[in-house]
């Protein structure tokens, strides 16, 4: 029985058994073809990741242009050329940065910058999403 | 039977990797050997531990202690064996599993990316789909941490993040799953999606450093 469930697994190797882990909210529709991913510890956090899977927001995440480190992604906004996000640090404080990609990336994709809340979250020319703040 | 040694090999085939150092959280081999019989052929630790301690006149004393054993799960046998027979309890991935995946392409592209400045983020995640080499791992989740250090950098991997063996019933997930269907939503070590009995648990993490000359981090 096992033999016969794990042979019918490696049939359907192009259907990860984990897949699901990252399968929620694919019609969320973000720019520069990021998308927004569950965290893998089913706490109902999320993380916005490049194409290739980097995270980019969420926890965990600190950056090489400003210092702060993610604890959690509580809500982005979309324009056409800059992404924002309202985030909690690690030391519990709100704030909101501005990803934008860079022109010519020969170091890096995005630039990150801090924003704040008047610029992005009340600004009207982002749509804003407000995401539950994980467990 | 012993489980082979675990092989250091760098993490990139450039040059900057050749000082790369391996720094396993769990991972020395000889204290791993393959149980026969009713251990469903789960490799365990077989070290049992010995403590120094002192007697009333400064002699030391010896003392054997029973420290809990944690199963290492090295393929998908051992892990299917584990499910059924392992109670839930957390296991250690073995050596070769965790050089499966720090060989694996997708991990090098990143380790590539990272080694050569080429990341937003200092520190961060991604995740690696091992299916087509190591089914029972499937999708794992991968944090990784740059420490700059003048002209000198290291990142450290910290491997099967938040994973585990769980949600085996990849067929109704697939299927009444995707359906929307909530028991057969997968639900990590809760109840949904698991079979025959067996028990759902969690991976022990891995740790992995690698050196690499500074690309251009700059904190």
């Amino acid at each position: 029985m096992v033999l016969l469930v794990t042979a019918i697994g490696t049939l359907f190797a192009c259907e990860p058994s984990g897949s699901a882990k990252t399968d929620m909210n694919q019609d969320q529709v973000l720019p520069f073809d990021l998308k927004l991913d569950p965290d893998a510890d089913f706490k109902g956090g999320f993380t916005i990741r490049e194409a290739d899977g980097f995270a980019l927001i969420g926890k965990g995440v600190s950056y090489r242009d400003i210092d702060l480190q993610v604890e959690a992604l509580v809500g982005y906004g979309v324009q056409k050329t800059a992404l924002a996000a309202e985030v909690i640090d690690s030391k519990g404080a709100t704030k909101f940065i501005k990803v934008v990609k860079q022109l010519s990336p020969s170091l890096q994709p995005f630039s990150v910058s801090w924003a704040t809340e008047a610029e992005v979250k009340d600004n009207d020319a982002y749509a804003w999403v407000n995401l539950a703040k994980p467990d | 039977m012993k489980v082979p040694p675990i092989q250091k090999k760098s993490a990139s085939p450039t040059p900057e990797a050749e000082n790369a150092n391996s720094v396993g959280k769990t991972m020395t081999p000889p204290q791993f050997a393959l149980q026969n019989g009713s251990g469903a052929g789960v490799a365990q630790k077989k070290d049992t531990g010995v403590a120094q301690m002192q007697d009333a006149n400064g002699q030391a004393m010896r003392i054997a202690q029973a420290l809990p054993q944690t199963s290492v799960v090295d393929d998908n046998w051992q892990a299917w064996g584990h499910y059924f027979n392992g109670g839930g309890s957390t296991v250690d991935i073995g050596p070769n599993t965790t050089q499966m995946l720090i060989d694996h392409p997708e991990f090098q592209r990143r380790h590539g990316r990272i080694t050569g400045g080429l990341t937003t983020a200092l520190s961060g995640s991604f995740s690696v789909d091992m299916t087509g080499t190591m089914f029972h791992i499937g999708r794992t989740n991968i944090n990784y941490n740059v420490q700059v250090n003048g002209d000198q950098c290291t990142v450290t991997y910290t491997l099967f993040v938040n994973d585990g063996f769980w949600d085996v019933d990849f067929v109704d997930e697939n299927t009444l799953g995707r359906l929307g269907i909530g028991r057969y939503q997968p639900d990590g070590m809760g109840p949904n999606l698991e079979r025959l009995g067996g028990k759902p648990y969690h991976y022990n993490t891995v740790t992995r450093s690698f050196n690499f000359r500074n690309p251009g981090y700059n904190r």
